[in-house]
């Protein structure tokens, strides 16, 4: 019973996965592994099974053939109990957001708190509020529903919502597609703030190559239903395939790498440490 | 060191299994506690692990025994031994020490970060305004607003209806045929199944009931006169229009309803495609054809099955039966009937827009439509169903 044991083994451990559609084949034997406290992003493109790969890790896609283990659970044959059990220490931020749309700003926050049943109102008020100025929404919005609201501020509280149970591992669907520049930028500075404070496993899908390079720790490249690399980006961007290449070494490609600069490389080193 | 104290072990609280407090140990390293230095600074020395799931079962407990302990102002706080500090723990001690850092704090760097956070949260969550004295009457007024907005609501669609119908008789290019004969197949030709089953049904049970009233008058013929009015003049288009309201009714609402919800309805304004012409005169034509003849087959239906109904019970011969309809029904209660199913279809097409545009871009209000949809149709149906009673009191009844 000592907590190195968990520590040790990865996050999530997906073994020969199949994954059909049908007589679609998405994935094809696909196996790869989550580090604790590592970011990874998967890469790939349109079409690829990224999303599709993302939500077997959630359980929300069962697979053809092979297993997916979050936390050393199956998520296929795990138990009820073990699978609930694992629903509150992981969250997930979906592309559009997800917001229940019939829910306030506040209630969507505090749904996963109060369906814990263990904590009093006034806390989860002060829990809900805390969320809110973490991502930077002011309280006055806590009243609006989704559908007054604009795309960046459902993004925010779509994260707000999936970092509500401080989650061990964190989820993200392309985090920062649809929002311009200066708030995309800001989004990363968040989730790396909160990387730093909360001590999370991050797994993103992503096609942002500033995002990439700001946040990702190891990239797996998806093309062809197969995993084609699993790497730290250094060692991506020599893999001789026509798909990366495309992606990493185009021009924007380049302008991302430069801009990468300094500052991402000392909050990684401040992480590491 | 003195007064050392921690939390009862973790196995103890009854509200969970084995298997969840075997990983909640594992995660959680060690349960939340804390014991005091009485030294000539008292100092607090939080350790363990201070995270929603260490702190979730007891936090209620927890809460109470730091409001007290937070009580001494003198106190120096250590949370530099804490395993596992995350924001549930964080925003606990935050309401032990009264929303404020007591003045002696030791933190690690990065615990600092959570308690600039909640510095940074001044205000609450803001009330939702309540209605004061003139409640009543403010919720009578929106009842009556919202009325009138359902009343000019239809007035606009049935204007709307008549310009597109202007239109595209101008300019027969413009006639959606394919949407027109989607919506026919749809209502029409997918409901003659279930409009077959209720009116055969319908018309067995009528039968079998009339006839033995009718035996002890004698009158038995006098089964085709009863069921032949009934169920052509009134029954047959109410009971179509009831099963079509409630299938196809629904079906147009919540079709409308979520295309607002995924700005399909925006994108076809954009593109300048009016949704008049291209969601809801298909819709209103296509119905006002399909329920005549929905309204027909229903009715021959229960007619059918009355007539078997009264073969067994009475022995009333089908051949009878089928030769005296003619005279024992004038021909103007099947007009009449068909009459009925072609406003009744206009009627479920229209409300079913009407309702399918108002819906707002949420879930809830798509559920609500889509009820407030069919009930409106029916109810409306059965209305119109007694003014055309009277109005055409006088018109194929034989004295």
């Amino acid at each position: 019973m000592n907590a190195p044991v968990a520590s040790e083994r990865p996050v999530v451990e997906i073994e020969h996965l199949t994954t059909r559609f049908g007589r679609q084949v998405v994935h094809r034997d696909i196996s790869l592994e989550v580090r604790r406290d590592e970011v990874l992003a998967l890469v790939g493109g349109s079409g690829s099974g990224k999303t599709t790969l993302l939500r077997q890790m959630l359980g929300l896609e069962r697979p053809a053939e092979g297993r997916v283990q979050v936390f050393g659970v199956d998520l296929a044959r795990g138990g009820k109990e073990e699978l609930s059990a694992i629903r509150s220490r992981w969250g997930m931020l979906f592309q559009n957001g997800a917001l229940f749309s019939a829910l306030s700003v506040y209630d969507n926050i505090a749904l996963p708190l109060q369906e814990l049943r263990q904590l009093e109102p006034a806390l989860i008020h002060d829990l809900v509020m805390l969320k809110l100025e973490m991502v930077g929404i002011e309280p006055r919005h806590a009243n609006k529903m989704p559908s007054e609201l604009s795309g960046g501020m459902v993004k925010r509280i779509a994260l707000a919502r999936a970092i509500a149970l401080d989650p061990e591992l964190l989820f993200l669907d392309e985090p920062t597609a649809g929002l311009d520049p200066d708030r995309s930028e800001s989004f990363v500075h968040l989730i790396q703030a909160l990387r730093r404070e909360l001590r999370m496993t991050v797994v993103m899908v992503t096609h942002d190559l500033d995002t990439l390079f700001a946040l990702a720790d190891r990239v797996a490249v998806l093309a062809h239903a197969k995993l084609v690399a699993v790497d730290s980006l250094a060692e991506i961007i020599k893999v001789d395939d026509p798909f990366v290449c495309n992606f990493f070494c185009g021009e924007r490609g380049r302008r991302a790498m430069l801009e990468r600069s300094n500052t991402a490389a000392a909050v990684r080193a401040q992480v590491g440490a | 060191m003195a007064a050392g104290r921690g939390l009862q072990p973790l196995q103890s609280r009854g509200c969970e299994t084995e298997q969840i407090v075997y990983w909640r140990l594992l995660v959680a390293g060690m349960q939340p506690g804390w014991q005091v230095d009485a030294g000539s600074d008292r100092t607090v020395r939080l350790r363990g692990a201070w995270n929603l799931h260490a702190l979730g079962p007891c936090s209620g407990k927890l809460a109470g025994e730091l409001g007290e302990l937070a009580r001494d102002a003198n106190l120096v706080w250590d949370l530099r031994q804490v395993d596992r500090l995350d924001d549930a723990g964080a925003v606990m001690l935050w309401r032990a020490w009264g929303r404020q850092a007591p003045a002696r704090l030791q933190l690690r760097p990065e615990q600092q970060s959570v308690f600039g956070h909640l510095a940074a949260v001044t205000e609450p969550r803001p009330r939702t305004a309540r209605l004061g004295a003139l409640g009543p009457m403010i919720r009578f007024g929106r009842v009556l607003a919202l009325s009138a907005g359902h009343v000019t609501g239809m007035l606009a669609l049935i204007g709307q209806l008549a310009l597109d119908l202007a239109d595209i008789l101008m300019h027969p290019t413009r006639i959606p045929w394919k949407e027109i004969s989607a919506n026919l197949y749809r209502t029409g030709a997918q409901a003659l199944g279930i409009t077959a089953l209720v009116g055969f049904l319908i018309g067995v049970v009528l039968s079998y009931l009339s006839v033995k009233q009718l035996h002890m008058f004698g009158a038995d013929v006098f089964i085709v006169n009863l069921l032949g009015i009934a169920v052509i003049r009134e029954l047959g288009p109410v009971l179509a229009a009831i099963l079509v309201a409630g299938r196809s009714g629904s079906a147009m609402t919540a079709q409308i309803g979520v295309m607002r919800v995924t700005q399909e309805l925006d994108a076809m304004t954009v593109m300048g495609v009016p949704h008049g012409r291209r969601l809801i005169l298909p819709k209103a034509i296509a119905l006002a054809i399909a329920m005549p003849l929905l309204v027909l087959w229903t009715s021959a239906l229960a007619l059918v099955g009355g007539m078997v109904a009264a073969e067994f019970e009475i022995g009333l011969s089908h051949l009878y039966f089928i030769d005296s309809l003619r005279s024992a029904v004038p021909i103007a209660n099947l007009w009449l009937g068909l009459g009925k199913g072609v406003v009744f279809g206009l009627l479920i097409a229209l409300i079913a827009c009407h309702f399918g545009l108002r819906i707002r871009p949420n879930t809830e209000s798509l559920g609500q439509g889509v009820t407030a949809s069919v009930v409106s149709a029916i109810t409306i149906v059965i209305v119109v169903d007694a003014l055309f009673a009277v109005m055409f009191s006088d018109v194929g009844l034989v004295e």
